[in-house]
């Protein structure tokens, strides 16, 4: 019992560390070259909660269906049409910033479930797809709302999502919510059945279509709670065109490989892409401090994310190299024991 | 010997294409001249390709007003390219068009220095050309080399826009109390011609208004990939901050510099007053501090929301924004072309025989009552361009017209005449 | 008696339904080369018929071609890393800044020859970076793609700055001509042979199509995929001399969404992003043709911009879904 909360105790800690040492290093930077800090008001509380929200259900979304080796270009679009339908529903029935989040949800699922239906269907591969439902999404984006998209500034109730305590149930809600759907349901031990073989799953009975198309489902549901709080933040989201949607599934991706490697550290996925989250949100905001360009910008976020992707596939081998150096090193003191104990005698 | 064969056919499927290929190659490159796109598609028509650099309500409102409004009357017909964000899809447009069987494209999508390569391929397919932009030094050659099919350009009046930033900065910036500015320079880094001159116009208002010395030059400060300081001589805070608000870190990054407290202005070059408002609103409340934001905008729901929101001080969200009326930059572009068409091109010179730029007035907004009133006016059933002003362009409906004329009566279009004519 | 039990046989055997046959049909050496000429085919007829045959003018022919060409290219270039399995999306921003390079060697030395040169080993360049990334450092090539997308195009706008980067518009124009025309041909044909008649393409196909069992059958992986990234470098090289040339500047934004355009091209022309044995080399141009033929017959037919890409992306779907086979299980791979 003592050793189990021991063993928690010093998981927690090592997930905790990784974006602690984030903000570490971004306080040290930030502060030396600006005199301020990565936190310095409200607003930066705010801006880093609701970026981490929408990282969070934004990465959640994507390892959905890539765990299952199945990449889906279009939950970009999937956003896009979530927030853009439901947004404009709950304004014009006046339900408030709850009912944008909830009918951009409802809509999101809907996206997923023809998303997921029209795969199971077809069975064309998921990356093209995604690419076909993304130019079909991107263009119904703009049928509606006299192609204006969705605008949640000044629109009465809306505030509630700014709203940190707000925001953090909402985080608590979304992590409970997956950690349940993924590791303790019917749903969840089905999923990760067919994540290790789908030809095993499907021969021990599991329904491989239903799984998935509910894993197409939760991640529509997903995205589009990302996109409430992309929008709320930037005010209004304009339609695109050009498979330009894209952009924020590749956004995603580091948080949501960071989070990975952090989730093996706490044995929780869930829990680990939210540290995932906190940590790029960190570093984003902490370079935003520093006055840098976009362009600047990125090259420091995607270095950073290639360091960490080496890092991360080579791991096994940098701990082999390791284990073979102290093997070698202990083999080296044995000889030299053994050297002095023949001298001695 | 089997598998010989199906790769013989293959090769000769493939080989077959790219001996069609090679044979296109051989035409002359000014076949196209002499194609459909010279040709008039039903002999008394003309058909008009539009490229559009964003699909937004304006883009809308300009195509009802093409479509709708001037289609059956001037016997024209128009097709609309998808978004062209790059000279690639313009020239991709525009080999379309042609086929289509255009006989004239206006862009709106402001090219700057590359206007005389799509000037230069409108030419081989006997196409009129005329472009949302201005005249300035990188596309001065289009001027002055006399391509027959370039009807010159149609632009808003920078310096008159700058005024009316001036103006307002004049009339509501106390410049004995210490202000900091922040110019929101958006895309001008990428050499976006409208954001670069509204950017300019902005630097140039401040620098008047101070008094002031920059520096660096305008152009330097406004064409910055980095955020940066105008440090000038008076040491005024201004701040440059480049980039979209749809990059990522962007939004983040105003924030930071307005949480410096050094700036309580934001003069917004590109438009993006709705998608900045939340980050100003919440940095407002943390250190409890009154940000003026006035911008460049266009008629819509998010101006209009903007607009009649209030912040924590219970001041408006967005003091003063400029506008302009889609259908009155929309009878400039197609007065440059239909006269250009209808063999009146010497209506679209100017004095010295060169391609003349049209320019419009934008019309500053400061209240949302008065937003509401000019938004009801651009609309399906009261057009700010009417007929009447769209004849009074053109040069067969109107005798003697020349570009200077053509100038004065776009002035005289102006908020004070819309207003007694539509009011 | 063996008469006798040859008639039981054959009035036991199964009666074929449509969808066996459909089947049997895919399943022919020749259906996936066919079935997008064929698509092709119905699409110019359709649209021939839809205008009155100003579809098959002859300018509108060499524009298709002529527009095609660069992503054409381009999805020529990437079947070599397709068949391996492997997805590089990064080859539009990989173009970009290869463009960049060869047009800022332009600026220093104002001769086309180095313009075409730089560009050219730029390209390979930088395909050899992602290369090193995935084998040195055992990534992913999508995951490399990735990283690299943002990279190389914060790369060129930091390199080109506000104004684009111009290059003579005449000297360039001359190139349009039989320069572009005759290197994409010989381009083509290299690829052609190397992909489908020598050692190379089987390889790479074979990796592609079982990675361990190629790899126990003594092919070596890292050669191949080498190969596979340098041939791919020389075509996205080759695009951002055609792609300099038709614009003669580059601006930041070159090439930006254009590994989109070739991954649908590459797939319209009938070739599985995941590679495999019935991977081919000319798919890529098919389907850019394809893609054009869309593009300009509905504009030419005047649907409405805001619609034509939902057009394309159902019409998009369909075809893949006609030419694709319909798998047991559901279709899946690990790619990150």
């Amino acid at each position: 019992m003592k050793s189990n909360a021991k063993d928690f105790a010093l998981r927690l800690v090592k997930t905790v560390a990784v974006p602690l040492v984030i903000w570490l290093v971004m306080e040290i930077i930030v502060r030396s070259a600006t005199g301020m800090g990565v936190i310095n008001s409200t607003a930066d509380i705010r801006t880093l909660f609701r970026n981490l929200i929408s990282s969070l259900a934004f990465a959640l979304g994507i390892s959905t269906n890539l765990n299952c080796g199945r990449m889906d270009l279009s939950m970009g679009a999937q956003m896009y049409a979530g927030v853009i339908f439901g947004g404009n529903i709950a304004l014009t029935l006046g339900l408030g910033g709850v009912g944008v989040l909830i009918l951009s949800m409802a809509v999101g699922a809907l996206c997923g479930l023809l998303t997921g239906f029209i795969f199971i269907k077809l069975r064309i591969l998921p990356m093209v797809l995604g690419l076909g439902m993304t130019l079909v999404f991107e263009c119904i984006c703009f049928a509606i709302n006299k192609q204006q998209g969705v605008t949640l500034y000044g629109q009465p109730g809306v505030e509630i999502l700014s709203n940190i305590t707000f925001i953090i149930g909402a985080v608590v809600v979304i992590v409970a919510v997956t950690y349940y759907l993924f590791q303790l349901s019917r749903y969840g031990f089905r999923y990760r059945a067919i994540q290790g073989s789908q030809k095993l799953a499907s021969d021990a009975g599991i329904n491989i279509y239903t799984n998935c198309v509910a894993s197409y489902v939760i991640a529509g549901i997903l995205v589009a709670c990302a996109g409430v709080f992309i929008t709320v933040y930037s005010g209004t989201l304009a339609p695109v065109l050009g498979m330009s949607s894209n952009s924020y599934v590749f956004s995603n991706m580091f948080p949501m490989v960071l989070g990975a490697w952090i989730g093996t550290l706490c044995n929780n996925r869930e829990f680990g892409v939210l540290m995932g989250s906190v940590g790029v949100n960190l570093i984003i905001l902490g370079l935003s401090k520093l006055g840098t360009s976009s362009s600047v910008q990125n090259v420091i976020i995607y270095t950073l994310f290639l360091i960490f992707i080496v890092y991360n596939t080579n791991k096994g081998k940098i701990a082999y190299f390791r284990a073979r150096r102290a093997r070698a090193a202990e083999a080296s003191a044995y000889l030299a024991r053994k050297k002095q104990a023949a001298a001695a005698q | 010997m089997k598998m010989n064969k199906r790769f013989g056919l293959k090769v000769a499927s493939v080989g077959l294409s790219a001996l069609i290929l090679a044979g296109c190659s051989s035409a002359p490159s000014t076949s196209g001249s002499s194609g459909s796109g010279g040709e008039s598609s039903d002999g008394d028509g003309y058909k008009i390709g539009v490229i559009e650099v964003q699909l937004n309500d304006e883009s809308t409102n300009r195509a009802t007003w093409f479509n709708d409004y001037i289609a059956p009357k001037y016997n024209c017909e128009f097709m609309f390219s998808e978004t062209c964000s790059d000279l690639d899809s313009c020239m991709t447009f525009i080999e379309n068009a042609a086929m289509a069987g255009c006989d004239a494209i206006i862009n709106y999508y402001a090219v700057g220095s590359d206007t005389e390569a799509l000037v230069q391929l409108c030419a081989e397919y006997g196409m009129v050309y005329t472009e949302n932009g201005g005249r300035n030094a990188a596309n001065e050659a289009v001027f002055t080399s006399n391509y027959e099919n370039f009807a010159g350009n149609f632009q808003a009046d920078q310096p008159a826009t700058g005024k009316l930033f001036y103006d307002y900065l004049e009339e509501s910036l106390d410049t004995s109390v210490e202000h900091g500015f922040i110019v929101l320079t958006g895309n001008a880094y990428q050499g976006n011609a409208q954001q670069t001159e509204i950017s300019s116009n902005m630097l140039s208002a401040l620098q008047d208004l101070y008094g002031l010395t920059y520096e660096s030059t305008i152009a330097d400060l406004v064409a910055s990939s980095a955020p940066i300081e105008a440090t000038n001589d008076k040491g005024i805070e201004i701040y440059c901050y480049p980039g979209a608000y749809s990059t990522s870190g962007w939004l983040e990054g105003f924030s930071a510099a307005l949480q410096t407290g050094k700036y309580d202005y934001s003069l917004q070059a590109y438009n993006c007053l709705s998608n900045t408002a939340t980050a100003i609103e919440e940095v407002e409340s943390a250190l409890n501090k009154d940000i003026t934001v006035i911008g460049f905008g266009s008629f819509g729901e998010a101006l209009t929301t903007a607009m009649n929101s209030t912040d924590m001080f219970g001041n408006q969200s967005v003091s003063m924004s400029t506008v302009k009326f889609t259908s009155l930059v929309s009878a400039m572009a197609f007065s440059k072309v239909y006269n250009c068409l209808t063999g009146n091109r010497d209506a679209c010179l100017d004095e010295n025989g060169e391609p003349s730029v049209l320019l419009f007035q934008m019309e500053a907004v400061t209240s949302p009552e008065q937003l509401a009133e000019m938004s009801s006016w651009d609309t399906t059933d009261k057009w700010v361009a009417d007929y009447d002003f769209v004849d009074s362009l053109l040069a067969d409906r109107t005798e003697g017209l020349t570009s200077a004329q053509a100038q004065e009566n776009i002035y005289a279009m102006n908020y004070d005449a819309i207003k007694a004519r539509l009011g | 008696m063996s008469a006798a039990s040859g008639m039981a046989i054959q009035k036991q055997s199964p009666k074929l339904t449509l969808a066996d046959r459909i089947d049997i049909i895919k399943n022919k050496r020749f259906f996936p080369l066919a079935f997008p000429l064929a698509m092709l085919a119905v699409l110019v007829v359709l649209f021939a018929v839809l205008t009155g045959g100003q579809f098959l003018q002859g300018s509108v022919v060499k524009n298709i071609f002529n527009q095609s060409f660069i992503v054409g290219t381009m999805a020529t270039a990437v079947a070599f890393i397709y068949s391996t399995g492997n997805i590089d999306f990064s080859v539009g921003n990989v173009m970009g800044l290869a463009c960049v390079f060869g047009a800022l060697a332009y600026e220093v030395t104002e001769s086309m020859p180095v313009m075409i040169a730089v560009t050219l080993v730029g390209g390979i360049a930088l395909m050899m970076c992602n290369c090193t990334l995935c084998i040195a450092c055992h990534i992913k090539p999508a995951m490399v793609a990735i990283v690299a997308m943002s990279i190389y195009s914060a790369l060129c706008t930091v390199l080109v700055g506000a104004d684009p980067i111009r290059v003579d518009y005449q000297a360039s124009k001359a190139l349009e001509g039989g320069f572009r025309y005759g290197t994409f041909i010989l381009y083509f044909l290299v690829c052609l042979i190397l992909y489908h008649r020598t050692a190379i393409g089987r390889k790479l196909r074979f990796i592609g199509g079982n990675e361990t069992c190629a790899v126990q059958t003594g092919i070596n992986t890292t050669k191949a995929q080498i190969i596979a990234f340098v041939f791919a470098g020389v075509g996205v090289g080759l695009a951002g001399v055609y792609q300099t040339i038709r614009t003669t500047s580059v601006a930041q934004t070159v090439g930006s969404g254009m590994g989109m355009d070739v991954m649908l091209a590459t797939v319209l022309g009938g070739m599985s992003i995941f590679g495999g044995t019935k991977s081919n080399v000319y798919a890529g141009l098919i389907g850019a043709i394809t893609v054009t033929v869309l593009n300009t017959g509905l504009l030419m037919l005047g649907v409405s911009s805001t619609m034509i890409q939902g057009v394309r992306g159902v019409i998009f779907l369909l075809l893949v879904f006609l030419n694709s086979e319909r798998q047991k299980t559901l279709p899946s791979r690990q790619q990150f």
